[in-house]
């Protein structure tokens, strides 16, 4: 009950003024973006040509797909996962911690639950970059399948929403930029060396296989592939989606919850 | 109340077994210009930190133009311009930039916010450093950024935390001037201080805190009236 009353009041409570918080970051990012957008687009590219060229020689197909292809919707979900988990750990702990600028933004008509909600945005949208640029290139090498593609994006906004709102909450209780690295080798790396981006989860020993499923870059992953080869399952893809916005809302509520305790004494 | 912008009462708060303000009770009228002096730890931030909103109390009320601190504090900061004790400029943006945001996060049109900014950074000599980074600027010109960013949104009530500590005389004239005139075109203003001269200077009501107490309070004619000055009344706070 106590938990029905608090989401309501985050609830009631979310404005507009989180799009200025997101255009907060926005602006900062137009005067530093060349350095970071170099790496947010070229590191996922040189994973697929390395992979897909390189370990391709070896692999010809997976489920009868060349194995650059089966890659492809696996590191547009890593890749959007890494930038929205880079921004909302180290970009968002310098605003919050280092830079003072949650309490600043306080002093102002906005509350928590906006700067976590514009906070939340900006991580998306790093994330959308991300995941977009491989999905184009993707698409001018032919290396896409089917035009259910198109229903990409939307999955990397999820995906987005869902590392951002995770990444945050790790922020929400980090006491330094070292806590990051835990984070970042014990949930980030395994997800993306375990969550199927590189081969079926199904070739997982049996009781790995199980420990896959309270990954969440999984469920995005597996609709990416879903979607890129074409081969829907409604009732796969409502339960998928359904976990995906289930993770990302408690993500989010924490989140707001954990902030405010850290920020207001 | 309603010759009031502030009412406190039976204000507490503790950090764990330390009780950093007990049961305090005060009203500010509107239009005056009023102060809180005490020494290092008496809990002047923590009580300014209560009424903008990052200390929440363990009890007591807070009314801000009439309208309770606990409920609408979102509605009473459209109204309040806030220059906390540490600096927390935006260092990536421009001068000219920060206003510009801080004037969206009050919900301001471009226009209205353009305006506006040119007319503060022309009341505060900001004029020349507009485009320049706020990294860059001196701590002197940082502290007048500051006080000029608190008063983006018009505030009828302007709540400042030692805003000229550190700084040298002149800056801190100028900083003095700039405050006066704000009073006396009708803004309310709350503000700490350690320097005795200040509080003579531009305060006409005050309160002294002293361990989370207020052990003094009054006009500060009366105070200093037929009295030592506050330098000495303060000092002998200080010692107990
Ligand atoms: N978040 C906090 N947690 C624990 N103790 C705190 C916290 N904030 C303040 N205090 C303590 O409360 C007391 C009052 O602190 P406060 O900052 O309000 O004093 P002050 O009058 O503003 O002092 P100064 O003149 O040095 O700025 C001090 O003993 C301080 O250590
Ligand atoms: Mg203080």
């Amino acid at each position: 009950m106590k938990i029905i009353k608090k989401i309501a009041g985050i609830n009631s409570n979310l404005s507009s003024k989180s799009f200025t918080v997101f255009y907060r970051n926005y602006m900062v990012w137009l005067k530093y973006y060349k350095p970071g957008v170099i790496g947010d687009i070229l590191e996922p590219l040189l994973y697929l040509a390395a992979l897909g060229f390189g370990v391709g020689k070896f692999i010809h197909s997976i489920n009868g797909i060349s194995y650059v292809k089966y890659i492809v919707p696996g590191i547009i979900a890593s890749s959007s996962m890494y930038a929205a988990a880079f921004e909302s750990t180290f970009g968002a702990y310098t605003r919050m911690v280092t830079n003072g600028i949650y309490e600043a933004i306080l002093l102002t008509p906005v509350g928590i639950e906006d700067i976590v909600a514009g906070e939340i945005l900006w991580g998306t949208a790093k994330a959308f970059m991300s995941g977009a640029a491989v999905l184009i290139i993707g698409t001018a090498f032919g290396w896409i399948i089917s035009p259910f593609v198109f229903f990409i994006p939307v999955i990397i906004v999820l995906n987005g929403i869902l590392f951002s709102s995770l990444s945050l909450l790790i922020t929400s209780f980090s006491p330094s930029y070292d806590f990051f690295s835990y984070y970042f080798t014990i949930a980030v790396s395994t997800m993306f060396l375990f969550s199927g981006v590189f081969y079926p989860v199904s070739s997982l020993p049996y009781l790995v296989k199980y420990f896959v499923y309270i990954m969440p870059l999984y469920y995005t992953v597996s609709i990416m592939r879903m979607l890129d080869e074409g081969r829907i399952n409604p009732l796969t893809l409502s339960a998928y989606l359904s976990v995906i916005i289930l993770f990302a809302l408690i993500f989010f509520y924490a989140s707001v919850f954990f902030i405010r305790k850290r920020v207001i004494k | 109340m309603e010759n009031y912008i502030l009412n406190v009462k039976d204000l507490t708060k503790n950090f764990g077994r330390l009780k950093a303000l007990n049961n305090l009770t005060f009203n500010i009228k509107y239009g005056d210009f009023f102060g809180l002096i005490g020494p290092n730890g008496a809990g002047k931030s923590t009580l300014l930190k209560i009424l903008y909103g990052i200390v929440i109390p363990d009890s007591g009320f807070v009314g801000i133009e009439g309208l309770n601190l606990k409920y609408d504090y979102k509605k009473i900061k459209y109204n309040l311009g806030i220059v906390p004790q540490d600096d927390n400029l935006d260092e990536d943006l421009s001068v000219y930039e920060n206003l510009l945001i801080y004037s969206m996060y009050f919900g301001m049109h471009r226009k209205e916010s353009m305006k506006k900014s040119a007319e503060i950074l022309f009341f505060f000599d900001l004029e020349d450093k507009k485009y320049s980074k706020v990294a860059d600027l001196s701590g002197g010109l940082r502290r007048r950024l500051m006080i000029a960013r608190a008063l983006i949104n018009n505030p009828s009530l302007i709540i400042l935390d030692e805003p000229t500590s550190g700084l040298d005389p002149e800056y801190r004239q100028n900083i003095w001037g700039r405050l006066k005139t704000l009073n006396e075109k009708g803004v309310t203003i709350l503000m700490s201080t350690h320097y005795m001269e200040e509080a003579e200077k531009l305060f006409k009501n005050m309160i002294i805190l002293n361990h989370g107490n207020i052990v003094m309070s009054g006009a500060v004619n009366d105070i200093t009236l037929n009295k030592k000055s506050l330098e000495e009344i303060f000092l002998d706070i200080a010692k107990n």
